[in-house]
C-alpha cells in the first residue's frame, strides 16, 4: 500500500515538471528499498526523489521534497545538544551587544518560544520581525537553565512563502499557551500605552475568558477598534509575571462581522490568578492608602476567599464601598512578592445592592511557641497625624512627619512564633497582646511612667510573660509573616494527650 | 520566581522539638553552603536537621564557671533524659535570664545544637542557649505533647527525604526505636 502512496507521489512531482517515470520500475525500487533494505519509506521516498531530480536536472525537487519531510521540530520539542529544524515567527529582535553576534531575538511556532542567537560568522540573511522562517540545522544548546538556538554559518535560513505558513488552529481565550496563536475575540477595552513601544494595550474576550493584548509599534501595525469582533492569526503569547498576554501582529487582524456582546465569565476569588478576571466579591476592608498615586485599596472577596484590591487615580474611577457587593468585569490581577492583588483601574464595576455575600473569614489560626521577642515591642508610640500611625524612634521621629511630641501610645508584640516546621514572624496588636498580659494601654502607661526604666520596663514584663509559651493566635498569615488580633495561651487538653498516646502505641508491635 | 529572590525575606530556622534521650544520640552534623555564615545543623537520629531547638523541662543544676568570662552551664531533664545547655557572653539575654533562675524550677530553653567531643573522644551534644525563660508545668506538659507529636511525624513521615535516608545510614537505632521512649514521655503527664 505505502509503496503504491509513494510511488504515486513521486510520478505525479516529477510528471508536474514534464517527466515520465517508468511506473513498474519506480515501485520495484520502492520496494527494494523499503523491503530488502529495510530503509523507512521516507527516507526511501527522498532518496529516490533525489536520484530522478539529479536525473532530470531539475533542483527544485531538492526543495520540493525538503518540503515533504522536512523533519521540522516543534519548538517546545527543542532539548539541548540538539540538530534542529523549525519553521517559527521572529517575534522580537534585541540589539545586538556584541560583534560577534549578527541579530539575536525570540522566535515562535504554535508550540512555544525560543531565544535564538545569529552569529555573525554565519552570514545569514537578515530576519525581520513578523516574518515566518525555515531555519535549518541549528543547534539548540543550554545556558543558566535556559534554552537557545544558535544558527551558525551550517545553518540555512529561508523566508517562508505565504502559502507554507503552518495554519495554526483557533483557540479558546482561556487555553491560550506562551507560542504562536490565532484567537477570535471581542475587543472590550483599549488604553494608549505609556511608552511609544507600543500603539494600543487592551483587552479581547471569548465566550471562555479575557487576555490582554497589545499592538507593537512596528510598520503597518493598527490599533484594534473596541467593541469589535476579531479574527487574530498568529498573534504572539507569552507570560509575564505569570500572566499570558498576546501581542497582535501587523495586519494579522481581521474585522469580522459578528455583533455580539460576550458575556463575562466570573470566577470564585480563590481561582483568580494572573491576567485578566471577572469577580463578583463583597468589599470587606479598607486600607490606609500609601501613595498620592493611590485612589482606593482594601480588601475584597467572595464565599471562597479574600483577595487585595486596588484603583489608581485617573478619571472616572469606581470607589467602592464596605460591605457592597460587586460585579467586576476585567479587572487585571498582578502578583507582587508571591501575593495577588487586584487592578479596579479600567474594569467595570457594577454595585449590586440587594444582593450579599459570606465571605470567607481571611483569618486563620496559628499555634507555636513565642520563641524571641524583638525590639519595637511593648508600649510604643505612633505618629499621630491622620492616616499615618507609623511608630515613632525614641526620639519622638515620624519617618514621615519629623517630630510629632503629641504621639498617640500603643502596645503591642513583634517577634518570632514557631511551630517546630515554621516560624512566623508575628505582630501582635494591642487586644492580643492586652488578653495574654493582663494589661491594658492605661496600666501599661502608668507603669512606664512610674519606673526607671520608662518604656523598657513594659517591654521586660511582656516578654517574661509570653517567651517560650504556647500561644494560640488567630489573625492574617501572609507568606511566613503573621499579624495577630486575638491571642491566648494554649491550654492543656486531656482528649489530645489520650489521643497521642494511642497513636505512640500504634505499631510497636510491629 | 526570580521576583521572590530579589525580595527574599530573612526566614527563620525554626526550632526543632526534641526529647533529651534522641537529643544526646545525635552526633552527624553539617553545614549547608561554604559560607563562614552559612547554618551548620546536627541530623536527628528520626531524620530531621536541626539548626535551633525549643526544649522545656526541669532546671537540675546551673553552674557558673570563674574568670572573667564567666559562662552558665544548666541541666535541664525531661521525661527521657537530660540536656546539657550553656550561655556565655555571646549570649547575655539568656545569661541574664538564667541568673536569675533557681534549681529546681521548671524552664524553657530556645538555643543551637552544638556538637563536640569529650576528653575521651566521646560526641557531646549541647544547646547553646539564646534565650531561656522560667515557666510553669503546664508549658513543660504542653513541650511533652507537641514533642511527642513531631517526634511521632518523624518516626511515621515517608522516608525518602534526604534527611531520613542520611539518619538511616549514620545512626544504629531505627526510627521505630524511639517510638517506646514517645509513650514513656507521654505517660509521664500526671493530670
Amino acid at each position: 500500500m505505502e509503496v503504491k502512496d509513494i510511488a504515486d507521489r513521486i510520478s505525479v512531482k516529477f510528471a508536474a515538471a514534464g517527466h515520465h517515470i517508468d511506473r513498474e520500475k519506480l515501485e520495484e525500487r520502492i520496494t527494494r528499498f523499503v523491503e530488502e533494505f529495510s530503509v523507512p519509506p521516507s527516507e526511501a521516498e527522498r532518496s529516490i526523489t533525489h536520484d530522478y531530480a539529479r536525473q532530470f536536472g531539475m533542483d527544485i525537487a531538492e526543495k520540493a521534497q525538503s518540503r515533504e519531510n522536512n523533519n521540522i521540530t516543534l519548538i517546545s520539542d527543542i532539548q539541548a545538544e540538539q540538530w534542529v529544524n523549525i519553521e517559527g515567527i521572529v517575534v522580537v529582535l534585541f540589539p545586538s551587544r556584541s560583534p560577534s553576534v549578527a541579530q539575536s531575538g525570540i522566535i515562535a511556532d504554535g508550540s512555544g518560544t525560543i531565544r535564538f542567537t545569529v552569529w555573525a560568522k554565519a552570514n545569514a540573511p537578515m530576519m525581520e520581525t513578523g516574518n515566518w522562517y525555515r531555519i535549518e540545522s541549528s543547534v539548540a544548546d543550554e545556558y543558566n537553565g535556559q534554552i537557545s538556538l544558535k544558527v551558525h554559518s551550517g545553518t540555512t535560513i529561508t523566508p517562508l512563502n505565504p502559502e507554507d505558513i503552518p495554519q495554526i488552529e483557533v483557540s479558546d481565550i482561556n487555553m491560550v499557551k506562551p507560542g504562536v496563536v490565532s484567537v477570535r475575540g471581542k475587543v472590550i477595552r483599549v488604553e494608549k500605552p505609556m511608552t511609544d513601544a507600543f500603539i494600543q494595550r487592551g483587552i479581547i474576550a471569548d465566550e471562555t475568558g479575557a487576555i490582554k493584548f497589545s499592538v507593537k509599534n512596528l510598520p503597518g501595525a493598527e490599533p484594534l477598534s473596541v467593541n469589535t469582533w476579531y479574527s487574530l492569526r498568529y498573534a504572539i503569547a507569552d507570560t509575564y509575571k505569570g500572566a499570558v498576554s498576546i501581542q497582535v501582529l501587523p495586519l494579522s487582524a481581521e474585522p469580522e462581522e459578528e455583533d455580539r456582546s460576550v458575556r463575562p465569565v466570573i470566577i470564585p476569588v480563590a481561582q483568580a490568578g494572573p491576567g485578566v478576571v471577572s469577580l463578583r466579591v463583597k468589599m470587606i476592608q479598607e486600607y490606609e492608602t500609601t501613595s498620592d498615586r493611590i485612589f482606593q485599596s482594601g480588601l475584597i472577596g467572595d464565599e471562597s476567599g479574600t483577595i487585595r484590591f486596588i484603583s489608581w487615580k485617573n478619571e472616572g474611577e469606581t470607589r467602592l464601598e464596605p460591605d457592597t457587593v460587586y460585579a467586576i468585569y476585567y479587572a487585571t490581577v498582578d502578583q507582587f512578592n508571591d501575593r495577588l492583588s487586584v487592578t479596579l483601574s479600567g474594569a467595570v464595576c457594577v454595585p449590586d445592592e440587594s444582593a450579599s455575600i459570606e465571605v470567607r473569614s481571611p483569618d486563620e489560626q496559628i499555634q507555636g511557641v513565642f520563641v524571641h521577642m524583638s525590639p519595637g515591642s511593648g508600649l510604643i508610640k505612633r505618629c499621630p497625624v491622620e492616616g499615618c500611625g507609623r511608630v515613632l524612634s525614641r526620639q519622638n521621629y515620624c519617618q514621615i512627619h519629623e517630630i510629632q511630641p503629641n504621639f498617640n501610645y500603643d502596645l503591642r508584640i513583634k517577634g518570632w512564633l514557631d511551630t517546630g516546621g515554621e516560624t512566623y514572624d508575628t505582630i501582635i496588636s494591642r487586644e492580643g497582646v492586652e488578653s495574654l498580659t493582663g494589661l491594658s494601654l492605661q496600666s501599661a502607661q502608668d507603669m512606664a511612667e512610674n519606673d526607671p526604666l520608662g518604656l523598657d520596663t513594659i517591654f521586660y514584663h511582656i516578654n517574661e510573660h509570653v517567651l517560650g509559651r504556647y500561644l494560640s493566635c488567630k489573625g492574617r498569615k501572609i507568606d511566613n509573616r503573621f499579624f495577630a488580633k486575638n491571642c491566648e495561651f494554649k491550654i492543656f487538653d486531656s482528649g489530645m494527650l489520650a489521643e497521642l498516646i494511642n497513636r505512640a502505641e500504634g505499631s510497636t508491635h510491629e | 520566581m526570580n521576583d521572590g529572590a530579589l525580595f527574599n525575606r530573612y526566614e527563620r530556622e525554626s526550632a526543632k522539638r526534641v526529647f533529651a534521650a534522641e537529643f544526646r544520640e545525635a552526633f552527624y552534623h553539617f553545614k549547608v553552603g561554604t559560607d563562614e555564615k552559612s547554618p551548620t545543623y546536627i541530623l536527628l537520629p528520626t531524620g530531621e536537621r536541626c539548626n535551633r531547638v525549643f526544649i522545656a523541662g526541669t532546671l537540675t543544676e546551673k553552674k557558673k564557671s570563674d574568670g572573667e568570662t564567666g559562662f552558665y552551664q544548666i541541666r535541664v531533664m525531661d521525661p527521657t533524659g537530660v540536656f546539657f545547655a550553656s550561655a556565655g557572653s555571646f549570649q547575655p539575654e539568656a545569661m541574664h535570664q538564667i541568673s536569675s533562675l533557681e534549681s529546681p524550677s521548671y524552664v524553657a530553653v530556645i538555643g543551637k545544637p552544638n556538637v563536640y567531643q569529650s576528653q575521651d573522644g566521646r560526641n557531646l551534644v549541647s544547646v547553646r542557649a539564646e534565650s531561656v525563660a522560667a515557666v510553669d508545668k503546664s508549658t513543660v506538659d504542653l513541650w511533652i505533647m507537641d514533642t511527642a507529636k513531631l517526634t511521632l511525624d518523624r518516626i511515621e513521615q515517608n522516608n525518602d527525604d534526604q534527611d531520613h535516608q542520611k539518619a538511616k545510614e549514620i545512626y544504629s537505632h531505627p526510627f521505630e526505636f524511639w517510638r517506646p521512649k514517645v509513650k514513656d514521655a507521654l505517660n509521664s503527664i500526671t493530670l
